[in-house]
């Protein structure tokens, strides 16, 4: 596989190592880009992503070619690990990716490769889009597919012995309509189709029976992380949820430059939709400031809203000996709300950009066993070097 | 045969796009602070990040491959 990753790489720089082709087609120079994410959260999870990519214009179109890396270094201890009676964990995430667009005339065919390792997790993607001009220069219009490979494996057990897979497609069309001199409006659908394996191999869900439930609010107990264990039924199963997941995500993104600011308002509304059941909402409002031809300044605030799976309860309780078909404790397909409120300054002089971008999140668990709410702070770092 | 000739209008309508700018107008949408897709690696950083977090799939969302779902 590295053998493969390499030779794509050579492949990737060696179509983008063409100066002279470069310089008639008026592309720029190499664009270094160095970033860092930091995330740590009330539930004891820490991750630090540093990613390094270069990207080169092919032309004056939007054609480039680039590569990314990121390293996600994680050590978790949250509620979902140590209701499993595990301890803290560490662990390291890899991924690749390579990029490739060419305009060939009014179209902008591109491709991609991404590859991403765990320990316990493998990934590999391709991805291929096209992105037309439609009469004008006013609308864009751009199809894409995805597919992604993924092998799913258990930690400290060699792949032969256990390893299940999952296939993901992702078919996404969008346009982008400038509407007025000052404001753009793009749309997105995005449908998915996953089939396989979608549960996490070390969760084990408890089931309760309505004995065991009367016996904790006799004892005036609320059954929560610290409690769970006296009052759950001797069984505790495995996850297990469908094998086939549909979606559709709708997406607008509003944007309008005030000349006042100077600087420009921008919104993004999605709503999904899927099989399981599972809706959410999320709208993101945004302010960017340009306080001076060097500096700009931006805030935001994202609100998501998330309602659960059908399949989803806070407590599976059960008649003795019955296992329900479809069970889970990921919390991601709970009822939640995460409210998010953010900033960044970004510095430029050639060939620098500076930027910093800090946030703080806050997710509210309506209906979750183990955890009610989470704070998590966010901070991203980066620069920009065009060569 | 009614159906086929909305089709191929639509398309046709679809096509031939909307033309709403002159080019010198578009002064304020060259603008760095106008450019719907941002900065591709800084989003997809923070994208995956969201992505791990957050039950939907697609839209705004992308930001790469793997699991890391802590």
């Amino acid at each position: 596989m590295r053998l493969q990753l390499i030779a794509s790489c050579i492949v990737v720089l060696g179509v983008a190592w063409n100066p002279a082709g470069a310089a008639a087609d008026g592309g720029d120079g190499w664009k270094i880009s160095a970033d860092t994410l930091i995330y740590s959260d009330n539930d004891n999870v820490r991750i630090i992503s540093p990613q390094l990519a270069v990207h080169h214009p092919l032309d004056d179109d939007g054609g480039s070619v680039g590569a990314r890396v990121v390293v996600d270094v994680v050590s978790a201890a949250s509620v979902d690990v140590v209701s499993q009676a595990t301890d803290r964990f560490s662990e390291t995430r890899t991924e690749v990716d390579l990029s490739l667009a060419k305009a060939m005339g009014k179209w902008l065919p591109s491709f991609s490769y991404n590859y991403s390792h765990e320990p316990d997790y493998l990934s590999n993607g391709f991805g291929v889009g096209v992105q037309r001009r439609l009469g004008s220069a006013d609308t864009t219009l751009r199809l894409g597919y995805n597919l992604s490979l993924d092998t799913v494996g258990y930690h400290g057990t060699s792949m032969m012995n256990f390893s299940e897979s999952l296939t993901t497609h992702m078919l996404s069309a969008s346009i982008t309509q400038n509407a007025s001199p000052t404001t753009v409006i793009r749309g997105i659908y995005t449908l998915s189709v996953q089939d396989g394996y979608m549960e996490k191999p070390y969760r084990f869900v408890p089931l309760f029976d309505q004995a065991g439930i009367d016996k904790a609010a006799m004892d005036g107990v609320s059954i929560n992380l610290e409690t769970f264990d006296q009052y759950r039924l001797p069984l505790r199963p495995a996850e297990s949820v469908p094998d086939q997941r549909i979606g559709h995500a709708f997406a607008m993104r509003l944007m309008q430059y005030v000349k006042g600011l100077p600087g420009s308002l921008r919104l993004d509304y999605q709503f999904f939709a899927d099989t399981w059941g599972v809706q959410a909402h999320m709208l993101q409002p945004g302010i960017y400031w340009k306080r001076s031809d060097r500096t700009t300044v931006s805030t935001y605030g994202r609100l998501y809203i998330q309602q659960a799976a059908g399949f989803w309860q806070r407590q599976y309780i059960v008649q003795p000996g019955q296992v329900p078909k479809y069970r889970t404790m990921d919390r991601d397909l709970s009822d939640y709300l995460t409210v998010t409120g953010g900033a960044r300054i970004q510095w430029h002089k050639s060939p620098l950009t500076l930027y910093a971008d800090g946030s703080a999140m806050y997710t509210h668990y309506d209906d979750y066993l183990f955890l009610t709410s989470r704070l998590a702070l966010v901070l991203q770092l980066g620069l920009r070097l065009q060569l | 045969m009614k159906r086929f000739v909305w089709l191929v209008l639509c398309l046709n309508a679809l096509l031939s796009g909307c033309a709403t700018t002159k080019a010198y107008q578009r002064e304020r949408l060259a603008d760095p602070v106008m450019v719907p897709d941002g900065d591709e690696d800084r989003e997809a950083l923070k994208s995956h990040m969201r992505a791990t977090r957050e039950g939907a799939i697609g839209g705004f969302g992308h930001g790469g491959g793997g699991c890391g779902c802590n």
